[in-house]
């Protein structure tokens, strides 16, 4: 599986959530058939409410983790 | 002069054009806004993102096409929803007992065929009347235990519960909302009338058979495989006088008289069930008085394995000592019989001197023949006629007076 990192530490939402969904967009196709997983690190905390809901509505598993200063959102495919 | 003309005429187009810009740019992020308020988020600062870079990212496209992936996530999920609610139907018509969904004012919301045929059958729908009228025949729920599902949002068990003279066992299961409030409840009907029914007669069976047991005359036992008592009746306890709770670990060896033990395997084979059948023994009592039992040994399997013998004996000593007794009596009765014999049948005696011929042609002397022929024994003596006879002299010192 590939796994594509994006970091976008020290973006605020909505703008943390925009790149977020436009990654996951463009990123789809891939996203359902499991090829690939998307790694977003932020530390933004408003972000940990917001992208897991929103990519938990699009239908993808989504896992966040505590790292030491920010925060791991990892979004892959498969049915909730 | 058409300079300045033109140069106004631009200022004023590109003022109209900035404007209309800038009203484009508000339009662009009051709606895109709303859609990130609807996607639970919240709305755009002006320094977060400038004009130029929201038009460049396109947040309406972004949240669009997330609204696609969304629409479809929801259209498969409403499926599976479909699907569920299909199969979730079918389970709740075809579910072997009644099923009835109440909402928080107890009116019916919802029930199965089962239901219908226990308490509406024949009925037209029963759809938001109360369930206390319609199942309980009361006025009002008040005694219902079903109303506490309501107030403390946990389950209510009910068992044996008679309605319409059947007996069911009820289950009512709160429906939550947000896992906190109770907006209604399931309550699920099983008929167990007949379960009822069979225990009772299984009941009365097993009573009839339990006073045949205690009351009969006979000792009834039960050996497990090691020898130890699973169960024995009154009268074997009144006979052999064993107490249960002051000897439990008591074995069959225990009250098997010693001349039994000796008699070892072929004792075991009857008692243990490899040679099921008739048996006569002795037993010991509690007070250490023998006694001799008879009766008959039959197996016990449970699902094919051997667990033990069930031995229904009878007290016989009584009957041993009377026949015991009988015996000798015969044999006593024989032996007199036999000596009674030889003075039967015709004896050849003489007319005169009343000597009796033996079988050898012997001539004996009546005592003597009669003597040894029986058990009798003779004394002698002289009857008075033969002393008038032989002895007239002592005769009349004798008798003359009485003869006078």
């Amino acid at each position: 599986m590939n796994v594509i990192k994006f970091d976008i530490r020290s973006q605020i939402c909505p703008a943390t959530l925009l790149i977020a969904l436009k990654e996951i967009n463009s990123h789809s196709l891939q996203l359902e058939d499991g090829t690939v997983k998307l790694i977003f690190l932020t530390d933004n905390r408003d972000a940990l409410t917001t992208i897991p809901e929103s990519v938990a509505n699009m239908g993808y598993s989504v896992n966040v983790t505590r790292k030491e200063n920010f925060y791991s959102i990892e979004v892959c495919g498969g049915q909730q | 002069m058409i300079y300045e003309d033109e140069n106004k005429r631009l200022t004023s187009e590109n003022e109209e054009l900035l404007r209309k810009y800038q009203a484009s740019v508000r339009y662009i992020r009051d709606k895109v806004d709303q859609l990130l308020t609807v996607m639970g988020t919240s709305p755009l600062r002006q320094e977060e993102l400038d004009d130029e870079t929201l038009i460049g990212l396109d947040p309406i496209g972004i949240i669009s096409n997330s609204f696609v992936h969304i629409l479809r996530h929801l259209n498969r999920t409403n499926e599976k929803l479909k699907l569920a609610n299909d199969e979730i139907n079918a389970i709740f018509e075809s579910a072997g007992m009644g099923i009835l969904v109440i909402d928080r004012d107890m009116r019916v919301l919802e029930y199965n065929s089962m239901l219908r045929e226990y308490f509406f059958d024949g009925a037209s729908s029963f759809i938001g009347q109360p369930c206390y009228k319609l199942i309980c025949q009361h006025d009002y729920p008040a005694g219902c235990p079903f109303v506490k599902i309501f107030k403390n949002g946990e389950s209510v068990h009910c068992e044996e519960w008679l309605l319409h003279n059947r007996y069911f066992n009820v289950v009512g299961t709160p429906v939550m909302h947000d896992g906190s409030e109770v907006t209604g409840a399931v309550i699920v009907y099983m008929d167990i009338t007949e379960r009822i029914r069979a225990h009772e007669e299984l009941k009365q069976s097993e009573e009839r058979y339990r006073d045949l047991f205690e009351n009969a005359n006979d000792m009834i036992q039960c050996i497990k495989p090691d020898g130890s008592f699973l169960y024995v009746n009154r009268a074997w306890h009144e006979v052999l006088g064993y107490n249960d709770e002051k000897e439990p670990d008591l074995t069959i060896f225990d009250i098997i008289h010693p001349e039994c033990h000796k008699c070892g395997s072929e004792f075991r084979s009857v008692v243990f069930g490899e040679n099921p059948g008739r048996i006569e023994t002795k037993l010991i009592t509690h007070y250490g008085r023998e006694i001799i039992v008879e009766g008959n040994i039959s197996n016990i399997f449970e699902k094919d394995r051997f667990v033990g013998t069930r031995g229904i004996f009878r007290d016989i000593t009584e009957r041993k000592r009377i026949e015991t007794e009988r015996d000798k009596l015969i044999v006593e009765l024989k032996e007199a019989f036999a000596k009674v014999k030889q003075l039967s049948g015709l004896l050849p005696i003489c007319a005169s001197c009343k000597k009796i011929r033996d079988d050898k042609g012997y001539w004996n002397q009546i005592e003597s023949y009669i003597k040894e022929h029986s058990e009798a024994e003779f004394t002698h003596a002289i009857c008075p006629a033969c002393v008038k006879k032989l002895y007239p002299q002592y005769y009349d010192k004798l008798w003359e007076k009485e003869d006078k």
